[in-house]
């Protein structure tokens, strides 16, 4: 009953019934009357104005109100401009009517999410191209030395980062990775980019431009964010490699003539962390030989998971290295262990920017 | 995704100290919940110490490090001290490659910590 009460049908229901008790008390009061002038028609009048009466009930109660819903709902089928139906009914119109309003309030919102969404994707697309700029597209050529390395973002911005700068007899390559991934690592490895790339035109060597770039980007990060980096000079010169850690993972070197891959703890600490890292880093030489290599790597090939949940982990990567140790080229090297890797996690989303580095001393 | 439970101890005798006591792993996945947890114990904080026990964490990674950093600014932010203890070798290894070490008091064992609060 309760849904009688707020139904359309009971607004009609009572209008007719008064409509068919005043019809019954003019009938009988009046029948003498229709009698004399209708000439024996009286009936027929009376059935006729109880027509118009229940037919005026119905365009009133049911079809104006309903095509007040229907115009509006017409409106937004055929995408034309529509408006919000005010109504205090309760009744089916009254449900309709809210519910044509909200519905619409609920697609104008979308609308106004998918724009703003579109305005930042195509803002992402601008940061990527501005990142991926930065990066080497093209592996320079190094006396002594060759060199092949890529990056790959998890999202459109990625914390991972590489560069290569040849600046007064010095070589610089450094491979970064900031805390996390996507904008907020973004916006810090273009800062850390900068930085490098700055302090290596003004020092002459990796513990210099490592101190001063932390004592810079602390400044300007916030504590939970910092940058892990491993900066490699190659002096062109005396033909040595030097490394400067920042609390990076390890550095992989495949000593040809031994036959064996060293997995070297880059040491340090990461950049951000502390506003003084003098005391804390130093810069080392890496003794190299003719033929052997150098591979630096992100956490993000090491904690790659496969489909089963198990890691890329290291033990796997400097087998894969010492596997394909006999490759003629940095280039070589890199795409086996990039295959190597691919077949390892198999169709698994990437979770994290992956960044590798192969260098081959000649 | 990985899992974390955090287990928060205090020493009804002892108003030095409060160990917090890590289950599972402190990865991207989980650091909201522990963010939330943490850092709620650490708005009215006022022992002179706080102990994380990681005997059962089995795996962290770049992100749940820049965790321990920033709960750990917070407390030196309010003359306070982290503790680290328990680490197991892989966890061990990915703080100290990132330099973490140089940064806190690490034990191996939880009473070992607790013991370095009575220095």
């Amino acid at each position: 009953m309760d849904f009688f009460r707020r139904s359309i049908a009971k607004k009609a229901f009572i209008t007719l019934f008064i409509g068919f008790l005043i019809f019954s008390v003019l009938k009988y009061l009046g029948r003498d009357y229709i009698d004399a002038n209708f000439n024996g028609y009286g009936d027929f009048v009376l059935y006729f104005l109880l027509f118009v009466f229940a037919f005026a009930v119905f365009v009133f109660i049911i079809h104006l109100p309903l095509s007040k819903v229907f115009i509006q709902m017409k409106a937004l089928l055929t995408s034309r401009p529509y408006k919000k139906i005010f109504t205090q009914r309760v009744d089916e119109v009254g449900v309709l009517a809210h519910f044509f309003n909200e519905v619409t309030k609920n697609m104008e919102r979308l609308s106004l999410d998918m724009e703003e969404g579109r305005r930042m994707s195509k803002e992402l697309s601008v940061g990527s191209d501005i990142q991926k700029k930065i990066l080497p597209t093209q592996m320079p050529q190094i006396p002594g030395l060759l060199i092949h390395g890529s990056t790959r973002p998890a999202s459109e911005v990625g914390g991972d980062s590489f560069d290569i700068n040849d600046v007064n007899g010095n070589v610089y390559v450094y491979i970064g990775d900031v805390t996390g991934h996507g904008l907020p690592a973004g916006l810090i490895m273009v800062m850390v980019n900068t930085l490098i790339r700055t302090f290596s035109e003004v020092y002459q060597n990796g513990y210099d431009i490592i101190v001063n770039t932390n004592r810079i980007l602390k400044q300007r990060i916030e504590p939970r964010r910092f940058m892990t980096c491993v900066l490699l000079r190659w002096n062109l010169q005396d033909q040595k490699m030097y490394y400067t850690g920042a609390g990076h993972e390890h550095i992989m070197i495949f000593h040809k003539k031994q036959g064996v891959c060293e997995v070297k703890q880059s040491g340090g600490i990461a950049l951000g962390m502390v506003p003084d890292i003098s005391k804390i880093i130093k810069e080392e030489q890496i003794p190299l030989e003719s033929g052997d290599f150098v591979i630096l790597y992100s956490d993000g090939i090491t904690e790659a998971k496969n489909m089963q949940g198990e890691m890329f982990g290291i033990e796997r990567l400097k087998n894969t290295i010492s596997q394909y140790s006999n490759a003629n080229t940095p280039e070589e090297l890199f795409v086996n262990i990039s295959k190597e890797f691919g077949n390892f996690v198999g169709q698994q989303i990437q979770a994290d920017d992956i960044t590798l580095i192969a260098l081959k001393k000649l | 995704m990985g899992l974390l439970t955090l287990k928060f101890t205090t020493d009804v005798r002892d108003n030095d100290y409060e160990v917090v006591e890590f289950y599972g792993e402190l990865d991207q996945s989980t650091i909201g919940n522990a963010e939330k947890m943490v850092f709620e114990l650490l708005e009215k904080y006022d022992r002179k110490f706080l102990i994380f026990d990681f005997t059962n964490l089995t795996f962290t990674n770049s992100e749940g490090i820049g965790f321990i950093v920033d709960v750990n600014t917070k407390l030196v932010d309010k003359k306070k001290q982290l503790i680290l203890c328990g680490l197991r070798p892989n966890v061990a290894e990915v703080l100290e490659a990132m330099g973490v070490p140089k940064l806190f008091h690490v034990f191996s064992k939880i009473n070992e910590a607790i013991s370095f609060t009575k220095q």
